[in-house]
């Protein structure tokens, strides 16, 4: 789906297109008349439940497609590359920033932003370690001199 | 004591409005709004780490969240040694702008 789909009225948009392919005959065909007023009312009832079993059908999928299409990517960079219990908060606040960006910049736009912040806040954790233990080290060998 | 960045400075100010549940993504939108431009993560993340191994904040873990695989986020909290290092940062600019360095208008804050 693209992301001019995703409104409410996807489903009868849809329907209506289908409607408006039906062969004329199909359409005459609705068109009450006093012999065959019966057959006419089973007709209409009858496709009146198959157009409400296709907005349903409709629906569902949409709903199923719009769902996976707005999960967050899975952020495995963050879990095999930074400690599990700063990857957890990392994470999080990612899922979170990700829920902010879909509805700023669309699905496609919220993920490059995930990957994007995701590489830099783990090339940032480690220059903070490599920092914090280069100072260490100074103050060891400081120490020494 | 040691000054602080700017950024330092602006992450304390919100992790002080967040009243002990400032959340790295409530920074991370915070700052990106008042920047008018998205603020990196990884520059709030690392920042964050930075203040908390100064002992200027601390966290504790919230609650897990059942929707994102049972994981727990870090909470924020302003330290003691944070709210003097956010008011001494404070009145450093107030006295660099000309000002008188007093912290009056800002025995407000919480």
């Amino acid at each position: 789906l693209s992301d001019e789909s995703y409104d409410e009225s996807y489903g009868d948009r849809l329907i209506g297109a289908v409607v408006r392919r039906l062969p004329e005959k199909w359409i005459e065909r609705l068109e009450p008349h006093p012999d065959t007023i019966k057959a006419d009312m089973e007709f209409v009832e009858r496709h009146e439940r198959l157009m409400n079993w296709l907005r349903d059908v409709i629906d569902i999928l949409r709903h199923k497609l719009l769902d996976a299409d707005q999960k967050s990517p899975k952020g495995f960079l963050i879990d095999l590359l930074v400690p599990p219990d700063r990857a957890e908060d990392m994470l999080l606040g990612l899922e979170k920033g990700f829920e902010r960006w879909v509805l700023k910049y669309g699905v496609r736009g919220a993920r490059r932003r995930f990957l994007w912040h995701s590489v830099w806040s783990v090339i940032g954790f480690w220059i903070n370690w490599m920092m914090k233990h280069l100072k260490l080290l100074k103050f060891l060998a400081s120490g020494r001199g | 004591m040691a000054m602080i960045s700017k950024l330092e400075e602006l992450i304390l100010f919100v992790v002080l409005r967040g009243s002990g549940n400032a959340t790295a993504s409530d920074v991370q939108a915070a700052l990106s709004e008042a920047a008018k431009k998205e603020q990196s993560f990884g520059s709030v993340f690392t920042t964050l780490d930075r203040l908390s191994d100064k002992k200027l904040v601390k966290w504790r873990k919230g609650e897990p969240d059942g929707r994102r695989g049972g994981r727990a986020p870090r909470l924020y909290e302003i330290t003691g040694a944070g709210r003097r290092a956010l008011d001494e940062a404070v009145r450093a600019t107030r006295i660099a702008a000309g000002g008188t360095g007093s912290l009056e208008p800002w025995g407000a804050l919480p």
